[in-house]
């Protein structure tokens, strides 16, 4: 991959060469050996069609090849604790029974909040995370990146071992450096002391915090988070006054305005919010209502894809629309906005009619309303969303404040002590999490900085970017293997248990910190003198009904009533300049698999597609087909962008429905030193990413020289007016609830076979109801199920060649004009067809029906014709073409599934349905002698899903919610006309616009 | 062709007499002739079959037709036994939503079978009646009958006949035009 | 007196008056004649050309089998097959194989049902080819399945899992079908050979051949008794053999009919791939046949005029593939099922447009050049015809397997590209065919001697000479 185009692969210097210095160092001969052993099978590779010079990823075969490498390097390089003997059973451990997996609730930090987990745990191995059900955050959901954090968990490639420089280290050296610094430190308060961490929810750890801050006065404290929410707590603070967080009722909402804000996925609190969101899409009866999402938008994001009125505009002009919203609304809805006056700014008629139409709508609809600004939107904007909630009187109702607890302004404080650090005011740079030298803005040149610090020590999960570059670095823990705790967004209060020993060296934050108070302390120990000291006395039950449930209850954050200030967000408003005409906008977003880089080593997340374009192992320069048309350029091409003077060349992705004259850069790709998944996968968006400009930045976009091959899970974009994803207004539904299966005429089913013995009319008949009306395209139930039937990944390369294995996939398809289009999102399961056609034509029994209606395969019978593929209209099968798991280290092992066979090389294999998890509950119910219960059985995909899209349940029993939801008028099965009669069913997609809109 | 000779069970018992011809046509008339002479047990050689020849000598038709239909209904019949108690009896699987014994789709395999069997039966059928695989023959001692397989003509009197005798048939093979002349010792 | 027979002028040839039979056997020959003719390249030293092209031939079979080599050490993800095109090269190089197979048996069973004595000239071959087109055939569906110790459990054996095959699936029908079409044709082939087997015998010089030879011919002495019995059995044989040949090749197109993709299932593929089947067929035959009449000097056997009705059964099965094809586009029109429409319109304009319309001109347009008599008469012609038209006939089956990679759902569409594995294997699979080829030419008559004397003017007792009499005629 080196030899792309791009400036990063010039910078001298490559980590790989180094990490292997460090071997030679340690005189390994393993290392070698085991290069030796796991590149032979290059051969079956290398003869494959020759891959493409320009792509960036390692193919999965090659990688898994390293990975197995970098095995041997944990073995002798650092880690004293050998992986097999993790999880000793010197006695087993009370009330554990092997084979009978446990769930255990904890939290994730993610986006500074903390989101409520289950984890799943065979014979103590964690294996599956699902979300807590009594979590606020969660109501049992959760998003893909929870799902993935198991695989980051056993990933190989984790830092195992402190180092300095290059040399491995104990943590006994670490505390022999430290100590005598810390003394000299403590002499003048911790002068020249910096720490730079990422924000966090965990009470104890920023009470931990303030303690280090207190014992070291004189010290610098910063935290910085690339994707950070500056800009709604600096509106808040133009407001109010006071950094306010917004706690959203979505459920009450009748309009919901996103002002570019992807609040369903990007959004911070996004499983919750689209849980409401799809409380109020769900729609049963003709009678029901739904409510009605308007979004301004420059990418196409999935909360665009379902919105009922899109406008897509360049990301300044946004702000003009909310600028527009304000005149409109106080100059003809007479609505109080401080007495201001407001002038709508310069608008395209599309835009002006919007603005109406959503202007009035707004206005009938007070106190059943909300306005969103999205974390890209400069402050003002976000002020005058919260002014409009607060005069339309959803404040209250809707939209609800609690203080930002931790309202650090994280631009200015990074710019800040890049300064110190350059005027030499740093000595001794303390990084707990995050990668500045990858993700600070890059006018900050951070790494050039940190050369001017003496001492940089560097706590982070990787040996990164920025950890290479420190002189110390120390190893960084799963969040499932140490104690900790965390707030959700509304402030309840969770406690993060380990399920897992430390597989390596790992050490938290708050360890790390304790040995800066010079009393290191285990996470455990730390975490239970924190509540002791909040609860007066600790006490164990307290503790331990914590532990079960989850959340402690009671700890929301107190609710703030407050009024705004109008007359310092018209200030603002006045102050803004309004944007130039013509010219190309940057918008920077945190990219849907890889976030802001973190993930940028999980293949899950690298193989998962991206909801909208589909990509996937990259991003991509997003560009509309005119913006890209006026440059010449084509879909893949090359293209050089140019912000404030640094140039990235990067491969161009034509996005229908994205805005004109603006270039969306998603972030965490371009990684150098992060793992054998992520490096040099993409391009490193940060480059160009300014402190003047985070989010939104005038650039310039020239049709750079060459092609990149972008490889995407769906080729054909168009669905051809095929009645797949069946869609209709809310009107159209309530005049002809029928309309979706009016939309495919089928054929009487005929069929030369009557004397059938059996007729699936025997309780339990498993089938599957998925209400296209509320899913979003997320793609959590594909990431669940990846996790839940151990489905492998197999790279670039392969993807290319249409053999990515997902069971279930999600097929988005665009409907309308290129310009303007709207997507609609599918999920393809297996149907489970009652006449299924692949059973029909394998010649060896592998695949065939069970009692209760499920299409199952069995891998040890299956000989690999792949007829049964090519006879599937779904084309739900997925092949093991090549022995996509014959490299996969020890470690990654610990990952899977153990109620779930992993298939070899030459074996079909596609949905279950989790028969797993069938058969888990009917034998639980057979020993209680009892019926299994409706709901009990939650399929992977069901369970994560955050608008409960998906059901799953007895078609035989009239009062399981799939059995109501297949009598409902929407309810239709794919392809009826081939009378396979499939078990998973759709519900046709609703949307509700404004008919005013049509009018005008 | 040179075969060694076995151990014979008396040598004044011959397998018989047989003289070459250098035509289909004179082979016919020749046979034509001993038959009407009131010979019964002739047998008549040649590299190709001759029309006529068979009522010539007075052979009856060939049975391999009724050994193939055995075949045949053997075949077919264990070919939809084979498929209807694998499917519907030993282990019964649920496959398409189509039932356990689904006629229209063993059709194909029942035909095959069929054919198949129909052909062993005819192979086997026409080796067994013709008695071969048989190395040796009394025949094959005559001088010039390694020519039967490229172009002569050969008609032999078995001694089995009522009316065999040595000289009779030598003489009466010479009438009807026969060369070579010669007594097959068995 | 040997030799006695001197056979009469050949009759004029007028092969295109049907009232008129046509010569069979150019020239004067005696029976002897034939014999030698015929016997002559397999009991001479083989030729230096021989050598060339077994050797040619082998090194090929020698890829083919690194390259299965690799495949079931690797695994199939060495081809460039996906998920909407779970078949490809495989899949089609077996059917055409199959295809090329057929006409081997048809020739000799149909055309000796027909009485079409002609056939006698070139049914050895023809027969010899089916084998060895069927042996190739086997291979693919063996191999696609890249772990091919696995394949036993197609077969009716009972086994530890005590589950059966699945004798729904077209694939076990064609097991036993392409099963069932080899053995019988081996039968067919083998049963014909007995008596030429005994010419070898008795004309061997070496211990060896004899024995050999000797073994195989089983101690035939063409007795009236043993013709009886073998010309019963013979035409039994090909009476069995014809619809045999129909069904084969009727299941195999079953594998893409009994499908629910858009573009396999259709009613007319049966009668159609049969069609086609006996198209290629024939022109491998023709193939074939230019160079060994040549390379052999047996010129008289295989005639001018042997040729000349293949062409014509090349017109004629080529206008009915033409048929079929315009027929599938107005079904699919005519049926109103948009997937259907689509898929032809894909065909024929969509990616793969280029083998389509390869497919048409090879298949379609370069037959009707036999529409003219001097064409049909043309070995350079109808030599280079008869290879476009092998090379049409793989793209009809590449065309239709290609179907699978725009069927119903759009977001699954794919394209499929061959990697070198994929050709290297269908290059590797002819080298098996011709190997098996060249052996047969060296140590087997390559012409039914027997057969070919008996429709020698001299053979038809009544015909001539002192004239036949009546049997059982006193004089």
């Amino acid at each position: 991959m080196e030899d792309r185009v791009t400036p990063e692969s010039k910078t001298p210097g490559n980590g790989r060469a180094q990490w292997r210095s460090l071997e030679e160092l340690s005189g390994s001969s393993e290392y070698r050996e085991h290069a030796e052993t796991e590149f032979p099978d290059y051969f079956a590779e290398a003869l494959d069609l020759p891959p493409v010079a320009e792509n960036a990823a390692l193919s999965r075969r090659s990688f898994l090849g390293v990975m197995g490498a970098s095995l041997a390097l944990t073995g002798l390089a650092g880690c004293q604790r050998p992986l097999a003997k993790i999880l000793p059973y010197s006695k087993l451990p009370e009330d554990l029974l092997p084979g009978v997996p446990q769930s255990y609730a904890t939290v994730m930090q993610f986006r500074g909040m903390g989101e409520g987990i289950l984890v799943t745990s065979n014979e103590g191995r964690p294996t599956k995370i699902e979300g807590n059900p009594d979590h606020p955050s969660s109501l049992g959901a959760t998003h893909s990146y929870a799902q993935a954090s198991i695989l980051q968990l056993y990933d190989p490639d984790r830092s195992q071992f402190p180092t300095e420089g290059n040399a491995s280290r104990t943590w006994e050296e670490w505390n022999a450096w430290l100590t005598p610094k810390l003394t000299t430190l403590r002499a003048d308060g911790g002068r020249g002391l910096a720490f730079l961490s990422l924000p966090t929810a965990s009470p104890t750890l920023r009470a931990k915090r303030a303690e280090v801050m207190a014992a070291f006065p004189n010290a610098r404290w910063v935290d910085y988070e690339p994707l950070n929410r500056d800009n709604a707590i600096e509106g808040s603070r133009l407001a109010y006054g006071r950094p306010f967080r917004q706690q959203l009722a979505l459920d009450q909402a009748e309009v919901i305005v996103s002002l570019d804000s992807d609040f369903l996925f990007v959004e911070p609190n996004s499983v919750r919010h689209a849980r409401d969101y799809g409380r109020r899409r769900r729609v049963a009866s003709t009678q029901d209502s739904m409510n009605r999402l308007y979004v301004v938008e420059t990418v196409f994001s999935i909360t665009g894809s379902m919105a009922d009125h899109r406008l897509r505009l360049a990301p300044t002009q946004v702000a003009e629309v909310a600028r527009a919203l304000a005149a409109t609304l106080t100059g003809q809805h007479s609505m109080y906005l401080g007495g201001e006056t407001w002038s709508a700014g310069t608008l395209s008629d599309r835009a002006q009619v919007f603005v109406a139409t959503l202007a009035r709508d707004l206005a009938e609809h007070r106190g059943r309303s909300v306005v969103l600004a999205g974390g890209s939107q400069p402050p003002e904007v976000h002020a005058l969303a919260m002014a409009l909630n607060h005069a339309l009187g959803n404040v209250g109702p809707v939209v609800r404040y609690t203080l930002e607890p931790y309202p650090a302004q994280q631009r200015e404080g990074i710019a800040g002590l890049a300064k110190a650090m350059d005027t030499g005011q740093v000595n001794f740079l303390v990084v707990l999490g995050g990668n500045p030298a990858y993700d600070a803005p890059a006018d900050i040149d951070f790494t050039a900085r940190m050369r001017k610090v003496p001492d940089v020590a560097c706590l982070s999960f990787y040996r990164d970017e920025t950890a290479e570059k420190a002189n110390w670095h120390l190893p960084e823990t799963h969040f499932l293997e140490t104690w900790g705790d965390a707030e959700a967004w509304d402030g309840t209060r969770s406690i993060q248990q380990p399920l897992i020993a430390p597989m390596y060296q790992g050490k938290s934050e708050l360890e790390v910190l304790s040995m800066f108070l010079g009393r290191p302390l285990d996470s455990h120990a730390l975490l239970q003198e924190a509540y002791g000291r909040e609860w007066g006395v600790f006490s164990g039950s307290r503790w331990d009904r914590a532990l079960n449930d989850g959340v402690l209850p009671g700890t929301a954050y107190a609710e703030i009533t407050a009024t705004p200030d109008f007359s310092s967000v018209t200030a603002a408003w006045s102050r803004r300049t309004p944007p130039a005409s013509g010219g190309i906008e940057a918008l920077f977003r945190p990219d849907y698999s890889v976030w802001d880089g973190r993930f940028a080593n999980n293949s899950w997340m690298q193989e998962l597609p991206d909801p909208m374009t589909k990509i996937v192992w990259d991003n991509a320069a997003l560009l509309s087909s005119k913006t890209a048309e006026s440059l010449g350029v084509k879909d893949g091409d090359l293209v050089s962008v140019s912000v404030a003077n640094r140039d990235l060349e990067i491969a161009a992705c034509i996005v229908p429905g994205l805005a004109d004259g603006a270039v969306v850069l998603p972030l965490g790709y371009g990684r150098k030193r992060v793992g054998r998944v992520g490096d040099g996968v993409g391009f490193n968006t940060y480059a160009l990413r300014t402190t003047t400009g985070m989010d939104i930045a005038p650039a310039s976009v020239k049709a750079g020289a060459g092609h990149y091959t972008l490889v995407r899970t769906q080729d054909h974009q168009a669905i051809e007016g095929r009645p797949l994803v069946r869609e209709g207004t809310l009107e159209e539904y309530r005049k002809d609830p029928e309309f979706a299966r009016e939309m495919n005429e089928a054929p009487p089913p005929l069929t030369l076979y009557t004397n059938k013995e059996y007729d699936f009319s025997k309780p339990p008949q498993w089938g599957m109801a998925i209400d296209l009306n509320t899913c979003i395209g997320c793609n959590a139930c594909t990431i669940a199920c990846q996790s839940e039937n151990n489905i492998p990944t197999v790279g670039k390369e392969q993807v290319k060649k249409n053999r990515e294995m997902h069971w279930i996939r999600i097929d988005r398809y665009y409907v309308g004009d290129v310009e303007e289009a709207e997507a609609v999102h599918q999920p393809i399961p297996c149907m489970h067809c009652e006449n299924a056609p692949c059973e029909n034509v394998c010649p060896v029994n592998a695949t065939n029906h069970s009692a209760d209606g499920l299409n199952q395969m069995v891998y040890n019978r299956c000989i690999g014709t792949r007829y049964c593929n090519n006879n599937c209209p779904y084309k739900v099968r997925r092949f093991n073409f090549l022995a996509w798991r014959k490299h996969e280290p020890e470690v990654i092992k610990m990952a899977m599934n153990p109620d779930v066979t992993v298939r070899m090389r030459g074996v079909m294999e596609k949905c279950t349905y989790c028969v797993q998890r069938i058969n888990r509950k009917r034998i639980e119910a057979k020993i209680a002698q009892r019926d299994i219960q409706d709901g009990e059985i939650r399929t992977a995909c069901q369970q994560v899903c955050p608008t409960e899209a998906i059901i799953f349940g007895d078609l035989l029993d009239s009062e399981s919610r799939v059995a109501k939801l297949k009598a409902e008028e929407r309810s239709y099965t794919l392809l009826e006309e081939l009378n396979t009669q499939p078990r998973t069913f759709f519900l046709a997609r609703l949307r509700n616009p404004n008919s005013e809109m049509e009018k005008a | 062709m040179s075969e060694t000779p076995k151990p014979r069970p008396a040598p004044e018992a011959p397998y018989g007499v047989m003289a070459e011809f250098a035509t289909p046509a004179e082979l016919l008339r020749a046979a034509g002739r001993l038959r009407a002479r009131g010979y019964r047990n002739i047998e008549a050689y040649s590299p190709f079959p001759i029309h006529g020849l068979d009522a010539a000598l007075g052979h009856g038709g060939s049975k391999v037709p009724w050994i193939v239909l055995g075949g045949a209904i053997i075949g077919a019949s264990s070919g939809l036994l084979l498929q209807w108690w694998t499917s519907a009896v030993d282990y019964p699987i649920k496959v398409g939503g189509k039932p356990y014994f689904s006629i229209p789709a063993f059709v194909p395999i029942t035909f095959e079978l069929g054919v198949l069997f129909s052909a062993f039966a005819a192979l086997l059928g026409m080796l067994a009646l013709n008695q071969l695989p048989q190395p040796y023959h009394p025949v094959f001692k005559h001088s010039q009958f390694h020519r039967v397989t490229d172009d002569r003509f050969f008609l032999a009197v078995e001694s089995e006949d009522p009316m065999f005798n040595v000289e009779r048939a030598e003489r009466d093979l010479g009438d009807a035009g026969g060369q070579h002349i010669e007594v097959l010792q068995a | 007196m040997s030799t006695a027979t001197v056979p009469p002028e050949p009759r004029e040839m007028v092969p295109d008056d049907p009232r008129r039979r046509l010569t069979l056997v150019q020239g004067r020959h005696s029976f002897a004649d034939i014999t030698r003719m015929v016997c002559a390249p397999v009991e001479e030293p083989a030729t230096r050309g021989w050598w060339v092209g077994f050797g040619i031939a082998s090194m090929c079979l020698g890829l083919f089998v690194a390259m299965v080599v690799y495949l079931v050490l690797v695994g199939i993800g060495i081809w460039g097959l996906n998920s909407p095109q779970g078949w490809g090269f495989d899949i089609t190089n077996f059917v055409w194989w199959v295809g090329i197979g057929h006409a081997g048996t048809l020739i000799s069973a149909i055309l000796y049902l027909f009485r079409q004595k002609w056939r006698t000239a070139i049914n050895r071959f023809a027969e010899a080819m089916t084998i060895f087109a069927v042996i190739c055939a086997l291979m693919f569906p063996t191999i696609h399945v890249g772990r091919i110790w696995m394949l036993w459990m197609a077969l009716p054996i009972p086994n530890w899992e005590a589950i059966w095959p699945q004798f729904r699936s077209p694939l076990l029908w064609d097991v036993f079908a392409v099963g069932t079409y080899f053995t019988v044709s081996v039968i067919f082939w083998y049963m014909g050979l007995i008596p030429d087997l005994a010419t070898l015998r008795d004309r061997a010089k070496s211990k060896v051949r004899w024995l050999v030879y000797g073994i195989l011919a089983m101690g035939w002495r063409g007795s009236a008794r043993h013709w009886a019995n073998y010309e019963k059995a013979y035409l039994i044989l090909a009476g069995i053999s014809t619809p045999l040949v129909l069904s084969v090749h009727s299941i195999v197109s079953f594998d893409f009919a009994v499908s629910v993709i858009p573009g396999w299932h259709t009613t007319i593929f049966p009668p159609y791939f049969v069609a086609g089947a006996i198209f290629s067929g024939f022109a491998m035959v023709m193939t074939l046949a230019i160079v060994a009449r040549r390379a052999f000097r047996l010129t008289d056997v295989i005639t001018i005029d042997h040729l000349d009705n293949m062409n014509k059964i090349m017109l004629a099965t080529g206008m009915m593939v033409g048929y079929a094809y315009s027929m599938e586009f107005f079904i699919s029109w005519y049926s109103g099922n948009k997937y259907e429409m689509f898929t032809f319109v894909n065909r024929a304009f969509g990616p793969y447009a280029w083998a389509y319309w390869i497919m048409i001109t090879c298949n379609v347009l370069v037959p009707q050049i036999f529409w003219f008599r001097k064409n049909r008469r043309s070995i350079p012609i109808m030599f280079v015809a008869s290879i476009l038209i092998n090379v049409g006939m793989w793209f009809e089956r590449f065309v239709i397997i290609m179907s699978l990679s725009r069927d119903f759902l759009p977001s699954s569409w794919g394209y499929y590209k061959p990697t070198w594995v994929e050709i290297c294997t269908l290059i590797g699979s002819l080298g098996l065919f011709f190997t098996l080829f060249f052996l047969f030419l060296r140590f087997l008559p390559m012409v039914a001697m027997a057969e070919v004397k008996n429709v020698l003017p001299q053979a038809d007792p009544h015909g001539h000479g002192e004239g036949g009499v009546p049997p059982g005629e006193p004089a």
